[in-house]
């Protein structure tokens, strides 16, 4: 078992990663994939969900959906790092004829399951795996079913199809399906606070039947715990909403609109390796 | 699978054909889905709001724990079928053409087109047969939006027969379709038979002009082309409800003995099966083409027979339109 201090020294290479995919490929999106890099660390590295790279297809896995797909380099790297492909793959990253394309696409890479991208059809997609595992595993106790779990971000919350999405998964009761709603307040051309998903969004998702728990999505232990008492929930989906930093770990990306799909330069990239405490090579 | 070389072209009509008893398109959609679900038990069935009239409630009574009704939300529906597919079972999602693939098309292109999921789309009340309700719920770009997108079949049968039949081929078939259904009880003048994805049927056989048509257009085309054989124009009808793929060798071999085409569809013009006619014939065996559907603009409220003859989709004015442009040319 991974200690707090071991996963948190993860979710700094995976952001080394993302770094060096978005700077070789000259594009992407950087400010997300670094506030998520804590969750995705636990995920992958910390015991969270059952899953074997050696076996993609695995029927009893848990699944992992990044609906937000444009946080694509993040689950590229925990997908290398733990074992799904090689790490020097992620240099392919946008390139021609890579398994990792600019946004997710479905079994491109062992271990994506779904294309995603255009915000909101995700979470759809997710709440049709869930209740498809429902069907499949509904003869399974609670702790061996395999679980999905949903990354949703605060931008992507203004598309309507995340409420519609919702409204099925509170009706059929999808307690093996949890959301993870990375608030982190900036999308692309604004501070989300400013436009109009901010507020009191745990309220909202509240008010429409899902089990909410809000955390500091920084903060490891805090987190994982969070992820732990969803997995306990029983007859309704859970979502945990994370306070996260825009840009995390990075203190000039860090809160600012700018950095949510910014290319860095190399003298920004040799500082921010020195603030992640990675290696630069 | 017997070739059409040793069948004579009617055989795929039943015997009373011009007289054959109206069902319409969406019941044999429905009803085959019932038959699928007494052989498969991977088959789920998800409406909008919409399981009467799509007419796949007759799948939900049959097998209720097989059918998800999402509420009035086709973006929702089609990222859940893509889901479920995603799963390994066999979804089908029934809704107006108007809404899906109207309103979810984008849904469409990115969970099931792009990740080549094997969701299967209803598109029910396609074209301006669907009458009273008016141009807002009648689907006449559904043909244009689903054939655009890549990986996607696109099938339009011609009466309930066919659409019972297409309904097995879809599931048979790994990977996205697109099935149009209609409101109105119509003709059931196809023999029934199995399905073949990406084959036109030819019905009538004719060396003057070429008539290819899908959907309940077929129907009006075989006696259309009863008329104008009285009046000495032999056309060949050729059933054209595998849109895409389609069946390129038996439709230039037609074209390539007649030298003439018209198309019917009750659907817009633009991007139709009519279109896809045009672009095999355009690179393969440059033809003149009439196209006979929608020519934009919507539809409007009414009775079926009269939004017919407003849009000039009547058979009387099918008969004056082919015949005109026959002659003048």
């Amino acid at each position: 078992m991974k200690s707090a201090l071991d996963l948190a020294k993860i979710a700094n290479l995976l952001r080394g990663d993302v770094l060096k995919m978005v700077y070789t490929a000259g594009a992407g999106h950087v400010a997300g994939p670094l506030s998520s890099a804590d969750l995705f660390a636990i995920l992958f590295f910390g015991d969270m969900i059952k899953f074997d790279p050696q076996k993609p297809q695995w029927e009893e896995r848990d699944r992992v959906v990044l609906s937000c797909g444009h946080y694509c380099p993040v689950l590229y790297s925990a997908l290398a790092r733990s074992g799904y492909f090689e790490i020097g793959e992620l240099k392919t990253f946008m390139q021609l004829d890579s398994r990792l394309p600019g946004h997710p696409e479905r079994e491109s890479a062992p271990g994506i399951e779904v294309s995603s991208g255009p915000l909101g059809q995700g979470a759809s997609v997710a709440v049709g795996m869930a209740t498809a595992l429902k069907m499949k595993y509904g003869h399974l106790s609670k702790k061996e079913a395999p679980r999905v779990y949903c990354v949703i971000s605060d931008g992507e919350i203004q598309e309507g199809q995340v409420w519609e999405a919702f409204n099925f998964a509170v009706k059929r009761q999808l307690d093996n399906l949890i959301f993870i709603l990375d608030k982190n307040n900036i999308q692309i051309e604004n501070y989300t606070s400013q436009l109009v998903s901010g507020g009191d969004v745990a309220g909202r998702l509240e008010a429409f039947g899902l089990h909410v728990t809000q955390v500091d999505g920084n903060q490891i232990d805090k987190l994982k715990e969070g992820l732990e008492k969803s997995k306990l929930v029983v007859g309704s989906p859970a979502v945990i909403v994370m306070d996260t930093v825009a840009g995390k770990g990075v203190s000039f990306m860090e809160n600012k609109p700018m950095w949510h799909d910014k290319v860095p330069t190399l003298q920004q990239m040799k500082s921010a390796f020195e603030e992640l405490g990675v290696m630069y090579d | 699978m017997t070739s059409d070389k040793y069948l004579p072209a009617q055989a795929g009509l039943i015997p009373e054909w011009r007289t054959a008893e109206k069902k319409a398109i969406r019941v044999g959609m429905g009803e085959g889905l019932v038959e699928l679900g007494a052989k498969h038990d991977d088959i789920v069935v998800l409406t909008a709001d919409l399981g009467e009239s799509t007419k796949v409630r007759a799948f939900a009574e049959a097998y209720p724990d097989k059918f998800l009704d999402v509420g009035v939300a086709e973006q929702n529906m089609i990222g859940v079928a893509a889901g479920i597919a995603n799963e390994g079972f066999v979804p089908f999602a029934a809704s107006y053409a108007t809404f899906s693939p109207g309103r979810n098309w984008e849904q469409i292109r990115v969970s099931v087109c792009l990740s080549n999921a094997n969701v299967k789309i209803i598109g029910s009340h396609a074209g301006v047969s669907s009458g009273l309700n008016g141009p807002s719920h009648q689907g006449t770009e559904d043909i244009a939006m689903t054939r655009v997108l890549p990986n996607m079949v696109v099938i339009v049968p011609a009466d309930a027969n066919q659409a019972m039949a297409a309904v097995e081929a879809a599931y048979n078939y790994k990977g996205p379709v697109y099935l149009r259904t209609t409101r109105p009880d119509t003709p059931n003048f196809t023999k029934p038979m199995s399905f073949e994805i990406g084959r036109a049927y030819i019905y009538r056989e004719g060396k003057d002009l070429t008539i290819c048509a899908c959907g309940i257009q077929v129907w009006d085309a075989l006696m259309v082309a009863e008329q104008l054989a009285i009046k000495g124009i032999q056309c060949e009808v050729i059933n054209v409800s595998s849109i895409k793929p389609i069946d390129k060798q038996r439709i230039l071999t037609s074209v390539k003995k007649t030298g003439k085409v018209v198309t019917m569809e009750d659907h817009q013009i633009m991007g139709g099966m009519g279109s896809a006619i045009a672009e095999l014939l355009a690179e393969e065996n440059p033809t003149q083409i009439k196209f006979l559907g929608i020519r934009d603009r919507f539809g409007l409220s009414g009775k079926f027979e009269e939004v017919y003859q407003k849009v000039g989709l009547d058979r009387s004015s099918l008969e004056k339109a082919v015949i005109d442009w026959f002659h003048y040319e």
